[in-house]
């Protein structure tokens, strides 16, 4: 696999190339800011760009507005984006504005290499990925209003994986059950969250991400 | 004692219209010795001194014929009505020194003129006996024609009757012209003039309709007693004017109060009864105006007001202010109402002043602590990263079996808790999510590790970053005494918007008893939302948990 790294993060960026390199994925540059980015892709395409958030000029969000502009051009480059948050607010926008081919990871977690290169390949694949910690972290939440205290244990697990943006096949694969389980599983949770099932990859990620978001957010609702 | 003496012969007589004569004279004397010490009022007690002299002048007929000497009939004849005119002139221009309007000074010269135009006519074509003076007073009596004479009385009668209906007109015009202090001062006036005016009308009407003599002596006395209430008008309008004094005593302490020009010029306004009263605030910087509403002005130069300005104790100039013109003769009272506004501007400039090196305080706290964030996430924090990539690596190339694997395992637990020590360094001293994503983005991070559950109800709207920056560390603030003492399992925060003002409320249900000044924080937090010119509220009752409520003015 063929990666490029956007991170003005000198260190950083460089242990994760090397990191990359050990794991037998070769990088092709390292960019310090978008603009730089998208000059290297437009170079040389890799599969996959890995692409810091906050970057220069303003570190607001230049990575989300990079992967933006790389769906226009560049459509069959997976961006993978990292940060060091866990800002479901970015996670939503970054799935608005691309519908395959798109990850957010945790910096904490490139060091895990059964993560990394899951979420590389998925990406690759075309897939969405969302941080198993932020995935966790949205099923556990106790910060929010989402209504799980309806979900079983068992729902919340299938919900869990759900987030991490994987099929059904995929969430039959990690939890070592049926595929047709996993469909019974899925409508119940959406029936009992109030939301409209919708089939699997970016969609289905999205609504559940918003769905905390919106609860958690709104000062009207409950 | 000169009105004694030129009365005693006809008291001993007419006793009952002797005595009021005699109270009337006296107690216009005393008026206007009395407004004589009023320096602003002067003209009003020489008028009023002359309206005394000439109506005693006028009943000179009445004296014994011995005492009617040389030309004294004559002068009582031809001038005894001008006590009316100076009266009323004194009345309806009190409180001002002077008539102000054209067309009131036109009445008085017309009034001046009928009388000693038609008096000297009547004397020409009369003899002193007709006029009820003794038959050897020294007259102009050129033609005397009786006919003549009583039809020239009855006109210059007439005549009178209309100049009282004027007055009276006039009177009534001055009563809706005049304003505030003003109209406190003239009112008794106007009303003591108009009680004489009619008096004196009907009576001059019985002449001209030739009524009964003793109809006409009635008349004559109750017109005398009416004159009585002129000194008691100036003495309630003196004293009206001491009271109007004694509110500045009320005003200084409201005018303390007040927190703001606006507010200090609505007690201007209703201590000086001015409503037109406009207060303008000097900016010694910028070298210019503000008006209570903040905006750019100039004091307008206009004759009809009057502009004084506003000094402090060491004699700078601090405020102006623009009133009314005929608060001038209020003078004194004015000076000192101003003083005491001049204190409380004076007040205000310094706590203004205070607040701003408050919020200068906060401002650079705020960017040290955001300086320190940005350092902990772009520096200590990516290196932690890097190093965790780099044990990746070496994990990755050491040897399963010599133990090797294990050592670096240990390592990286420990280099895991770093990272989340750092990252709560850098929540705490400044999340730099929360100037990128704002307040909800940086709470949802804040309470994501709290091992408590904690229900976030944030408003989406973006505020000044003074105002977000400062809410942030009320509530990380009160996060960190839940997590410190409440023993509480459940926290929930709220921001939301109500009515321009943004309410903030903090609850757990945990042990409650929580109190100001034990290290508790709580009075950094009051302090930060006071900042922000908001109000906080702590309620925490032992055993029923911690409530804290902040209401902020986001404008």
């Amino acid at each position: 696999m063929r990666v490029t790294i956007a991170d003005d993060h000198r260190p950083f960026a460089e242990g994760l190339a090397a990191w990359l390199a050990e794991l037998g994925i070769e990088v092709l540059r390292i960019a310090c800011d978008a603009n730089e980015l998208l000059a290297f892709v437009a170079e040389d395409p890799p599969d996959v760009v890995i692409v810091d958030i906050c970057m220069p000029p303003t570190r607001t969000d230049e990575g989300l507005q990079a992967a933006e502009a790389l769906d226009a051009s560049h459509p069959d480059v997976g961006v993978l984006v990292i940060s060091t948050y866990s800002e479901t607010g970015w996670a939503t926008r970054l799935l608005r504005r691309r519908q395959r081919g798109v990850g957010y990871l945790l910096k904490n977690s490139v060091d895990n290499v059964a993560v990394l290169r899951d979420a590389l390949d998925r990406v690759r694949a075309g897939g969405v990925v969302i941080d198993p910690e932020i995935a966790a972290n949205l099923v556990t939440q106790r910060t929010v209003a989402l209504q799980l205290e309806s979900l079983t244990k068992r729902e919340r697990e299938v919900l869990r994986v759900l987030a991490e943006g994987r099929s059904n096949a995929g969430i039959a694969r990690v939890l070592g059950i049926a595929a047709r389980t996993v469909e019974n599983h899925v409508s119940n949770i959406f029936a009992k969250l109030n939301v409209v099932n919708v089939n699997d990859g970016n969609p289905r990620v999205l609504a559940v991400l918003e769905l905390q978001r919106a609860e958690g957010r709104s000062p009207h609702r409950q | 004692m000169a009105a004694v003496a030129s009365w005693w012969p006809f008291w001993a007589s007419k006793a009952g219209i002797g005595t009021v004569n005699l109270l009337v004279a006296v107690s216009f004397a005393a008026t206007a010795a009395v407004l004589y010490e009023d320096p602003e009022q002067h003209n009003s007690a020489r008028a009023i001194a002359l309206a005394a002299a000439f109506y005693l002048t006028s009943w000179w007929w009445a004296w014994p014929a011995e005492w009617q000497w040389g030309p004294l009939p004559l002068v009582s004849f031809l001038f005894g009505y001008l006590w009316f005119m100076f009266g009323g002139m004194a009345l309806l221009r009190y409180p001002d020194p002077r008539l102000v309007l054209r067309y009131e000074r036109i009445f008085f010269v017309a009034l001046t003129s009928w009388i000693a135009g038609l008096k000297l006519l009547l004397a020409l074509v009369s003899r002193p006996e007709w006029a009820g003076f003794s038959p050897r007073a020294w007259w102009p009596a050129l033609f005397p024609d009786h006919g003549l004479f009583g039809v020239v009385t009855a006109v210059f009668n007439s005549g009178l009757v209309v100049f009282t209906l004027g007055l009276l007109g006039l009177l009534l015009l001055k009563i809706r012209r005049v304003r505030g202090l003003e109209l406190l001062d003239a009112a008794p006036a106007v009303v003591a003039a108009g009680v004489v005016a009619v008096c004196g009308g009907i009576y001059l009407t019985a002449r001209v309709i030739e009524l009964s003599v003793e109809v006409q002596d009635t008349l004559r006395i109750v017109t005398a007693v009416a004159a009585l209430v002129t000194p008691l008008a100036f003495l309630t309008a003196v004293l009206r004017r001491q009271f109007a004094r004694t509110a500045v005593a009320d005003f200084v302490p409201r005018v303390a109060r007040s927190l703001t020009a606006g507010e200090v010029q609505d007690e201007l306004q209703r201590t000086l009864q001015d409503p037109t009263l406009r207060l303008w605030c000097w900016r010694s910087e910028q070298r210019d105006y503000i008006d209570a509403s903040g905006n750019t002005s100039r004091p307008a130069a206009d004759a009809d007001r009057w502009l004084v300005t506003i000094q402090s104790g060491e004699g700078e100039l601090l405020a102006a202010t623009d009133m009314r013109g005929s608060l001038r003769r209020h003078r004194s009272l004015v000076e000192s109402v101003l003083d005491a506004a001049g204190l409380a501007l004076e007040n205000q400039a310094k706590l203004d002043e205070v607040l701003a090196s408050r919020a200068r305080l906060n401002e650079a706290e705020l960017t040290a602590r955001y300086r320190i964030g940005r350092d902990l996430h772009d520096g200590a924090q990516q290196i932690l990263m890097a190093a965790k990539t780099k044990l990746a690596i070496a994990r990755m190339r050491a040897s399963a079996d010599d133990g090797a694997r294990a050592a670096i395992d240990e390592a990286r637990v420990d280099l895991n808790s770093a990272v989340e020590e750092i990252r709560d360094l850098a929540r705490g001293h400044y999340p730099t999510l929360l100037r990128n994503e704002g307040l909800t983005a940086a709470l949802m991070d804040r309470v994501e590790h709290l091992d408590f559950s904690v229900k976030l109800q944030v408003t989406e709207k973006r505020f000044r970053p003074t105002i977000e920056e400062n809410l942030y560390f009320v509530v990380s603030e009160a996060l960190t005494n839940v997590v410190r003492h409440a023993e509480a399992t459940t926290a929930a925060v709220t921001i939301a918007l109500a009515d321009d003002e943004i309410v903030v409320e903090i609850g757990d249900d945990g042990r409650g008893g929580a109190a100001a000044g034990r290290g508790s924080g709580l009075s950094g937090m009051a302090d930060r939302v006071h900042l922000l010119g908001g109000r906080f509220q702590l309620d925490s009752a032992p055993g029923r948990g911690t409530n804290i409520s902040a209401r902020i003015p986001c404008a």
